[in-house]
């Protein structure tokens, strides 16, 4: 054994500090550390731990499948580790201490959050992932951890006891500005779009600003300093931001680690899982900043009608779908195709048909919103995203795959186009079973026209008693209705409107230019 | 018929040190090193391996590791390790073996490696590690007698690179 691998095992054992020490004793040192695994398992260990998954511990230590991949697992530890720092300049009561404090809780919370089995939960018959039902009640009962949180709770609590400071902090237009990209996660980069921004937020407060002020606020904007803002509500939802952030890129790399596509998205679903949780823990204990931010958001710079409130929850999603969906989206798609096809050539394990019901859950969950998440059982029911883009590949796939079919036998073709829609009943949303459905019959039909009458009827009145045709799948069902009224009931219509969509959107990112557009529209009116 | 089975002698292997000397040893004991195992299932009835490279001291003590996880397993050091002290990283007979002076735990390692005794190989790993684990750089240069090599700027850069600190 050459010495620079003893010297790379011994280094194993160590701890990341005890790490960084021995990189800045000499070069030889220095060059072993880098290559050394002990970032990975460090990043590991610090930002996902060992998670308890359904009462099963998730093993992370086995090495043997993993890629060697280009992830920088020193910078990511890094990062992560840094975000402490905008925790630090929040003003806390207690200062310092409790932001150490609360940044510890908070990693704490990412890394092994309290996983709820299925069964434990509300309205699983409903709602199929934590996720869609915590979109559904947002004023959900406390989380299931009740004694660890207390510290975080209080100190939040004594932080926005007194919300009617916290406006007095907005004292320039910059901060408002702020405040408005912050609410609205607005990715508003370049300048144009930040001098309409302006405009949009002095212009409903009716200030008049001359250009020069104007493209002063800019400069200060892009010069200042975030430490130096005064409104604890910014800082607070910069330091949330800024770890969830981190805590995601840490994930993806997680995921990417894993060489082949099923585990990558087994790894993804367990992940995202894990996330819901600790979503639903954070939003908890955060609560009175939510209502702080509202609050604030009202009085300050209110300008939209009907737009989602600001949650912790919403935060923290929108934050995993720019940073890992996005990036993880198409494999996501191309897993669920390919195991739809193996279904289809041959039997699937229940393990591979429990993935695929997993990953298509994933995708509807980055698909919808407070608003549409009512709807989600509903025939009519249209996601604004990934969702309707696997939603029109699988209806293609499916047309081919039963046109295919035409030509078995009447017993052979039975089986396989049963087998196959209840596969596609346990998959899919109503939405896409009502499309595949409209196709089967339509496919039937064309086979009966090959066959004896008597074949013909066992085929087309096969298990239900209506004889299916096009017209009966166009019409609502009762379900439907009811679906509706309940939705009704809580003030939510099927058919929002158009800014509504914009505005409420999870799965895209509200351009700034739509967003002024509305803002104007609002105010016309 | 009695028939007593501890009576029946066990096939000893021996071991023949850098300096020529031989130790004897339980065949079951042996098969812990993966090498001395390959020797005896690649030659049938091989009852005695060289070991030019090991000295008898290390022998002795690889022996003692042998005998007493003949029939257990190790256990497994959990990284990264908590502390400085061996005896609240693992077992106390480990932390009691592995306690030996700073050449010995080197030689020991070189005979595991050799031997292909992965177990025998962390723990001394571990010992290792042990060293380095809550100290300075100061602390670190000074022991190993190492000099700074770097240059100033790239000072600055490996503490921005490494921001931690120990507490």
């Amino acid at each position: 054994m050459k010495s620079l691998n003893i010297l790379s095992e011994i280094f194993s054992y160590l701890s990341y500090i005890d790490l960084s020490m021995c990189a800045k004793v000499s070069k030889l040192f220095n060059r072993v550390s880098k290559a050394s695994s002990t970032w990975r398992r460090e990043a590991l260990r610090i930002a996902t731990g060992n998670l308890i998954f359904y009462g099963r511990p998730l093993d992370q230590s086995g090495s043997s499948h993993f890629s060697i991949g280009s992830t920088d697992w020193k910078q990511n530890l890094l990062d992560f580790l840094n975000s402490k720092q905008n925790w630090l300049c929040i003003d806390f009561p207690n200062k310092s201490k409790d932001a150490t404090n609360l940044f510890s809780e908070f990693i704490n919370i990412l890394k092994e959050p309290d996983i709820p089995f299925p069964v434990l939960r509300r309205d699983k018959k409903i709602y199929s992932t934590l996720f869609q039902e915590m979109l559904a009640y947002q004023e959900s009962g406390p989380s299931l951890r009740l004694s660890t949180n207390a510290l975080t709770e209080s100190v939040i609590f004594e932080l926005f006891k007194n919300h009617k400071n916290l406006e007095v902090e907005f004292a320039t237009q910059v901060e408002i500005s702020q405040l408005i990209i912050a609410k609205w996660n607005l990715r508003a980069k370049s300048e144009i779009v930040l001098r309409k921004m302006s405009i949009g937020a002095l212009s409903s407060k009716s200030t008049a600003v001359s250009i020069d002020q104007e493209s002063e606020l800019m400069n200060i904007y892009f010069t200042f300093p975030l430490k130096n803002a005064k409104p604890v509500v910014l800082k607070l939802h910069r330091a949330i931001k800024c770890t969830i952030s981190k805590y995601c890129q840490i994930a993806l790399a997680s995921i990417l680690d894993y060489c082949d596509l099923a585990e990558q998205c087994n790894q993804y679903i367990i992940k995202w899982n894990a996330f819901c949780a600790s979503m639903k823990e954070l939003n908890a204990m955060y609560m009175s900043f939510n209502e702080a931010f509202n609050k604030v958001f009202k009085k300050k710079a209110e300008i939209s009608p009907n737009g989602p409130q600001f949650s912790i929850m919403r935060l923290m999603a929108l934050q995993w779908r720019r940073k890992v969906f996005d990036k993880f989206k198409d494999r996501l798609v191309e897993e669920a195709l390919i195991l739809i096809e193996l279904s289809r050539e041959k039997d699937m394990s229940q393990e591979f048909t429990y993935l695929l019901v997993k990953i298509v859950q994933s995708i509807v969950d980055m698909s919808i919103n407070e608003l549409s998440v009512h709807f989600i059982n509903h025939s009519q029911f249209y996601s604004d995203g990934l969702y309707e883009l696997l939603h029109e590949k699988i209806i293609l796939e499916t047309s081919k795959y039963y046109q295919n079919l035409v030509n078995l036998k009447p017993v052979e073709f039975l089986q396989k186009t049963n087998k196959d829609f209840k596969l596609i009943q346990r998959v899919f949303l109503k939405s896409t079973q009502n499309e595949i459905e409209k196709i089967l019959t339509e496919t039937k039909l064309e086979f009966c026209k090959k066959v004896s009458p008597e074949e013909a009827e066992k085929i087309l009145y096969n298990e239900s008693e209506v004889y299916p045709s096009r017209d009966n799948l166009e019409k609502k069902t009762s379900e439907d209705c009811m679906i509706e009224k309940h939705a009704h009931k809580a003030g939510f219509p099927l058919d929002s409107s158009p800014e509504e969509r914009i505005l409420y959107s999870m799965a895209n990112d509200i351009s700034p230019l739509e967003f002024e557009g509305i803002i104007l529209n609002y105010e016309l009116n | 018929m009695f028939y007593n089975f501890n009576k029946i002698e066990e096939v000893k292997i021996r071991l023949r040190s850098a300096e020529g000397h031989i130790c004897e040893v339980e065949e079951s004991a042996a098969l812990m090193s993966s090498f001395i195992r390959s020797m005896i299932e690649g030659f049938n009835e091989v009852t005695e391996v060289s070991l030019p490279n090991i000295n008898s001291v290390v022998i002795e003590k690889v022996i003692e590791y042998m005998r007493h996880y003949k029939d257990k397993d190790p256990p497994i050091i959990k990284k990264p390790i908590i502390s400085s002290k061996m005896e609240e990283n693992t077992s106390a007979w480990d932390a009691g073996f592995i306690d030996a002076d700073w050449n010995m735990v080197v030689d020991l390692m070189t005979a595991a490696d050799y031997l292909m005794m992965i177990p025998l190989r962390d723990l001394c790993c571990a010992k290792m590690a042990c060293k380095f684990k809550g100290r300075s750089i100061d602390e670190l240069r000074a022991e190993y007698h190492i000099e700074n090599e770097f240059p100033s700027e790239m000072e600055e850069n490996l503490e921005f690179q490494h921001p931690w600190r120990l507490e």
